[in-house]
């Protein structure tokens, strides 16, 4: 063989695991990757639009900021969300099942909201003790629906992604049936419960959506103690780090993944009750959305980290505002404009991870040196870990 | 040598990986119909370098001459065409498939006469291989014959074998030396990877040495000896001898009597087994791989059921949470091939992995990580783990320092047993006989320790005892200095039994805690398996 | 009624047949693709653009169904190939996490059928569908026989060509014995010379376009080229993908099953009951689902396991 052989034979690039990149670095590719990915939606929006570009800038921002307390609350929701399936994704437990968890909770409330209104009604405390049992309501039915997964799951080793996501449709089912029976068959759905006596609301302080934002953001804190800190916590990351381990400790597997699903659930539970008592006072099939599903994705991409999970659930409540807008000036119909835009940003995310994690090396001058050596930059142990890697 | 024709010529190869050298400037040299030992300590580069032939990696410097030419292997399909075939160390065969359809994996032609040339190849060295038989179902040694048969099907003029004699008894060490000496005879090159001295006095025609990434020298076989060899694989002179430390036993503090237990897969792991513990002896386990071992030391901490009677100080723990029996101070580590899935998080820090045993101590719901964090500052400093800092997740660390962790946290938390099992799997000399030192010192403090080892030189010099397992039967415990390595042999394939030709006498000890009386007691207790 | 209820079970079945096909032939590769649902979105949507492509070439005269069946099943097979090509990029060359890759998959397809849907005229799809409804129109002669084998358009009997073919494919050819070499253990694949890229993207292409034809199946056929926009088939996906665990990654057991999974989608209509019960029949279909997931991982058979190397990506210089 000669060299001209040689050149053929050589791949076109090779990539290798990177362990040195800063901090800032990765975060500054995540950013450009968002970057890119909303400009690129953005120019999808004004072909289909075909708007002027400031248009479309223009009821992008308007669309976003108009109602601030409904770009918090759209945030703390997704915040929620992501709060609710963390526990459970620490676990290695792909719980995608917070839709119908929160469906199931709300769906609950509002029929103890629609046949105790009368009892509600009768006097402030009882209006009171009728939230307390909506409360209670929404989180028990919560908590079953994600824990009969858990269940399976732990005792028979049923995938869990299905199931979840059947709970999903099962509990979409209900709530279409449920509402067909409080519409007395009549209509599709019976609206807004309680409208005229507003039995069962919740009214907040400040704003309408003040609770439900207050609320959102102690779990958020709470949940991050709870797995940062408590042994709780502790032993649902060891599970999901190496269920052998966690049994060869001596941990009770079954115990722990239940016990951290009964947490999920009784998240979605709030969320439930808050859709019922203070946002919606109603329910549909699509009261969720894919807000389970965005969820996450942002949880994944964030690392799991709170604090990122929150800016990335403003973010995306700020662009799923601004689409809305978009769409409905040009009368798209529909706003799935904001869901086109999600799969975009995570899937450049996706690809800027990459480059995060590996270092590509372009082989187009096999022979010249094109990175110089870092082995004197190298500390003494890293040496030893790679010695043992290529044993 | 000299009319011998070099079949592969390797010229100042490099490679590293994360920006480090594992082989540096290697030079080698193989020739037609020999068989060529590399050895090297663990990390020395070997299989590193032998992967740069069958294509998984691509030298960054360096050149490859195969029959002269210059060569590019890019793949291992680049490699097969230069009649170049690797068995790996951990065989590479896909399990729900048969031996046959393993054999065919990755063939281009056509494939409709393979089975009878594969059924040839078996005839013409002599290799007893069920061509429909799923690899799951086999033993390590017919996965072996498998991966060789494979290779030779391919025509291969060159054999790799990296570690073959990891997984198999002296008898079947034999059989595979045998047939590579039939391989010579057929005049294929054959180069074995290799850590054992005596494997490669042995088998090989000469020897090449590699350190730490670099190529030491090649020898003659018959020109050199085991010290010398040791010399160039260590670099400076080691005494290999180890150290028994000769101290009073104290009265059994586990016995076991009649102990059954059952694989995942309800197939039976351990049948029948009667031993005990004293404190201040080490038990050495011996067996192949796999015959019951890991259900053993299950068993005994509480994570798997079981039929028969353990005691720890004449009183039954049976039933018993893993917890339990971790209070009142039994421990185990177990190391398993990937050294990380038991007993250890790979992605939690220092500091989280070293709380796994004792987080529950302190009251509240809170993990006290302050008081962990100081615990594993002590401990880095002892046994000399080198590591960044604390909160450092473990996979990162090498193999030497995982293990030290792994058992300093076990010695940590005080026990009076010790149950080890491949404590010192895949590190190098130095590491390995720090953990033999911190093994003896818990020795000395008469804890009791049951040593499941894989190196029969070091069960023979290190234990005082020597259990055999054998299908999860026990052949016997001699004293290792009445006994050497053949007998051990014979029995871990069960070619020779103890038990049966004195039976009644092994494992019970005369000074028991308890009573035949009580013992029968026990017995009559256990009816049902406890949770 | 029951052959009406039996054709009508096929019917509806070919929908998660087409999206089992697909995905088994892609896990059978070692790669979960819970992109399913988005895939035959986006196969929904590139049929319907296909339609009106035909009707931009051929006029809006008579309709050549030929050429029309054609023309809908390229462009859907590539639209879906598409998005498989993005997850494929994603996991194999990106080494990106499958099962996060997938979820953004449906959720990209989905809302991008529905946003460029949603602007689309449907009368012309509901033209093309009234002419490849029916293949073989002599059916209505042959009594209750030809109905439950004769009444269908062409995509079925695709469908159940395509299921035969990959269990030929999988069982009896060397690429077959190959593929699921890859999908139990790329390692092994590898050091034996099979190129697992190539392999792994054919198989994500190739099923991802057999996926997408399902989404193309509802929208003119199933539904008769009514408002897809509005149909649910995000829910027939995740019903494909459980599909294939009933199935036991078996296109033959994926036959049966997809009647069985269309029979219960379709039973509540046949079982004369009123709108609000109806709703709660709905899910009928995810019940069943719960169950086979309750039941295959109780038997858990040995024949029954998943390839080995689902869902782990491979990195060649990783050990």
């Amino acid at each position: 063989m000669n060299k001209e052989n040689k050149k053929v034979h050589t791949p076109l690039f090779t990539t290798f695991k990177r362990f040195d990149m800063p901090k800032w670095q990765g975060i500054l590719i995540r950013v450009g990757a968002i970057a890119i990915s909303i400009i690129i939606s953005l120019i999808i929006a004004m072909i289909v639009c075909q708007g002027k570009p400031i248009d479309i800038a223009k009821f992008f921002f308007e669309g976003a900021t108009i109602r601030p307390w409904k770009l918090f609350l759209d945030a703390a929701i997704l915040l929620g969300f992501g709060m609710a399936i963390l526990p459970a994704f620490k676990m290695r437990y792909w719980n995608m099942g917070a839709n119908g968890q929160v469906l199931v909770g709300s769906l609950v409330s509002i029929i103890i909201m629609f046949y105790l209104k009368d009892f509600g009604m009768k006097s402030g405390f009882n209006n009171f003790l009728l939230l307390v049992f909506m409360f209670a309501g929404s989180l028990l039915a919560s908590i079953i629906w994600a824990v009969i997964p858990a269940i399976f799951k732990t005792f028979f080793g049923t995938n869990e992604t299905l199931f979840t996501l059947m709970m999903n449709y099962i509990a979409s089912a209900l709530v279409a049936y449920v509402n067909y029976v409080l519409a007395k068959g009549a209509k599709e759905s019976p609206g807004v419960i309680n409208m005229d006596t507003q039995t069962g609301w919740l009214h907040s302080p400040i704003n309408e959506y003040f609770i439900p934002i207050v609320v959102i953001i102690l779990v958020a804190v709470f949940i991050h103690i709870y797995m940062t800190k408590t042994k709780h916590g502790y032993e649902a990351i060891v599970l999901g780090d190496s269920i052998n381990t966690a049994r060869y400790v001596g941990m009770n597997t079954k115990k722990i993944m239940i016990r951290t699903l009964i947490l999920s659930g009784a998240i979605c539970g709030i969320i439930g009750f808050l859709f019922t008592s203070v946002i919606n006072h109603s329910i549909n099939t699509t009261t969720c959305g894919s807000l389970g599903f965005t969820a996450v994705l942002i949880a994944w991409l964030s690392n799991f980290n709170p604090l990122i999970m929150a800016l990335v659930s403003f973010a995306l409540a700020f662009l799923t505002l601004g689409t809305s807008k978009i769409t409905a000036s040009y009368q798209l119909g529909s706003n799935n404009l904001s869901s086109v835009i999600i799969g975009l940003i995570f899937f450049s995310i996706l690809i800027s991870e990459f480059f995060i994690r590996y270092k590509v090396k372009i082989n187009i001058k096999r022979k010249e040196k094109e990175e110089p050596q870092k082995v004197e930059k190298v500390e003494p142990q890293e040496i030893e870990t790679v010695k043992e890697e290529v044993k | 040598m000299e009319e011998k024709r070099i079949v592969i010529e390797l010229k100042n190869i490099s490679k590293s990986f994360k920006g480090i050298q594992a082989n540096k400037n290697i030079n080698l040299k193989l020739y037609e119909g020999e068989i060529l030992s590399i050895l090297g300590e663990n990390g020395s580069g070997k299989t590193t370098l032998m992967n740069m032939l069958s294509g998984i990696y691509q030298p960054e410097e360096g050149e490859i001459f195969i029959n002269g030419e210059l060569a590019n292997i890019h793949s291992p399909k680049d490699s097969f065409d230069y009649g170049i075939g690797m068995v790996h160390q951990h065989f590479k065969l896909v399990d729900v498939f048969s031996a046959y359809e393993n054999i065919v994996l990755g063939i281009k032609g056509n494939i409709r006469n393979a089975y009878g040339e594969i059924q040839n190849i078996c005839d013409k060295y002599g290799f007893e291989l069920d061509l429909k038989k799923r690899i799951h179902e086999m033993s390590v040694s017919e996965k072996q014959t498998v991966e060789i048969v494979k290779v030779l099907y391919r025509n291969a003029k060159i054999l790799i074998l990296d570690e073959p004699t990891a997984v198999l008894t002296p008898q079947e060490i034999d059989k595979l030396f045998n047939v590579m000496r039939k391989m010579r005879e057929d005049n294929k090159s054959i180069i074995i990877i290799t850590h054992k001295l005596n494997e490669v006095m042995a088998i090989s025609d000469r020897v090449s040495i590699l350190r730490k990434g670099e190529y030491i020298t090649s020898l003659n076989t018959k020109d050199t000896n085991p010290k010398e060899l040791t010399e160039y694989m260590v670099g400076k002179k080691v005494d290999l001898k180890l150290e028994r430390l000769r101290i009073q036993a104290t009265a059994p503090t586990l016995e076991i009597r009649g102990l059954h237990v059952l694989k995942d897969d309800k197939t039976v792991a351990i049948d029948d087994l009667d031993f005990y513990l004293r404190g201040g002896q080490i038990l050495g386990v011996a067996g192949i791989a796999g015959c019951g071992q890991k259900e053993m030391c299950e068993a005994i901490v509480g994570l798997r059921n079981y039929e028969g009677s353990i005691t720890h100080f004449g009183k039954s723990i049976k039933g018993y949470s893993p917890e339990k029996i971790k209070e009142i101070g039994i421990s185990m580590s177990f190391i398993p091939e990937d050294r990380l899935g038991l007993g250890l998080a790979p992605n939690l820090s220092i500091t989280d992995n070293l709380l796994l045993k004792t987080y529950r101590q302190n009251k509240g719901p809170f993990v006290d990580r302050k008081s962990a964090r100081d615990y594993a500052n002590d401990l880095i400093e002892r046994y000399g783990v080198v590591t960044p800092s604390t909160e450092t997740p473990v996979k990162n660390l090498s193999g030497g320092n995982i293990q030290k962790i792994l058992v300093g946290r076990e010695i940590g938390l005080k026990p009076n047993v010790i149950i080890t099992a491949y404590p010192v799997r895949g590190l190098d000399i130095n590491s390995s006989y720090m953990i033999y030192d911190i093994l003896n010192e818990e020795k000395a403090k008469n804890t009791a320790i049951l040593f499941i080892g894989e190196d029969l030189d070091v069960l023979m010099t290190f234990c005082d005892k020597i259990m055999v397992l054998c299908h999860g039967k026990n052949m016997g415990i001699v004293h290792t200095k009445n006994t050497n390595k053949e007998e051990i042999g014979l029995m871990m394939t069960g070619a020779k039994n103890l038990t049966e030709e004195k039976p009644g006498k092994f494992g019970i000890a005369e000074d028991s805690n308890l009573s035949s009386k009580e013992w029968e007691e026990l017995k009559k207790e256990d009816v049902t398996p406890n949770e | 009624m029951f052959a009406s209820f039996l054709t009508g079970a096929v019917a509806m079945g070919v929908v998660y047949l087409f999206g089992c096909i697909g995905e088994t032939l892609i896990e059978k590769a070692g790669n979960l693709n819970l992109g399913i649902p988005g895939i035959m979105s986006l196969g929904a949507l590139g049929g319907a653009i296909g339609v009106n492509l035909y009707f931009a070439i051929f006029g809006t005269g008579d309709i050549i169904g030929i050429f029309l069946m054609i023309i809908a099943i390229i462009m859907s097979g590539l639209f879906a190939a598409l998005g498989g090509l993005l997850y494929a990029f994603l996991t194999v060359t990106l080494q990106a996490n499958q099962n996060v890759t997938g979820l953004v998959l449906t959720t990209f397809g989905v809302g991008f059928m529905k946003f460029i849907g949603s602007s689309m005229d449907q009368s012309l799809l509901t033209r093309a569908s009234r002419s490849i409804k029916t293949l073989f129109t002599f059916y209505e002669d042959l009594g209750v026989f030809g109905q439950l084998f004769f009444s269908y358009g062409f995509l079925v009997y695709l469908a159940f060509i395509l299921a035969i073919t990959l269990h030929f494919v999988l069982k009896k050819t060397k690429v077959g014995l190959f593929l699921r070499s890859v999908g139990e253990s790329p390692q092994t694949a590898d050091a034996q010379g099979i190129n697992v890229t190539v392999y792994k993207y054919s198989a994500i292409l190739i099923g991802s376009a057999i996926a997408g034809l399902g989404g193309l199946y509802y929208v003119m056929d199933r539904s008769g080229g009514t408002t897809f926009v509005e149909a649910n088939i995000e829910a027939f996906g995740w019903l494909s993908v459980a599909l294939v665990i009933f199935s036991m990654w078996k296109p033959t057991i994926g036959m049966v099953g997809s009647i069985i999974f269309g029979g219960l989608t379709i039973l509540p209509n046949y079982l004369g009951i009123s709108n609000v019960q109806l709703k709660l029949f709905a899910m009928l279909p995810y019940i069943f689902t719960v169950i086979v997931l309750i039941v295959t991982s109780i038997l858990d058979a040995k024949t029954s396991k998943p390839p080995q190397g689902l869902g782990i990506n491979y990195f060649r210089e990783e050990r």
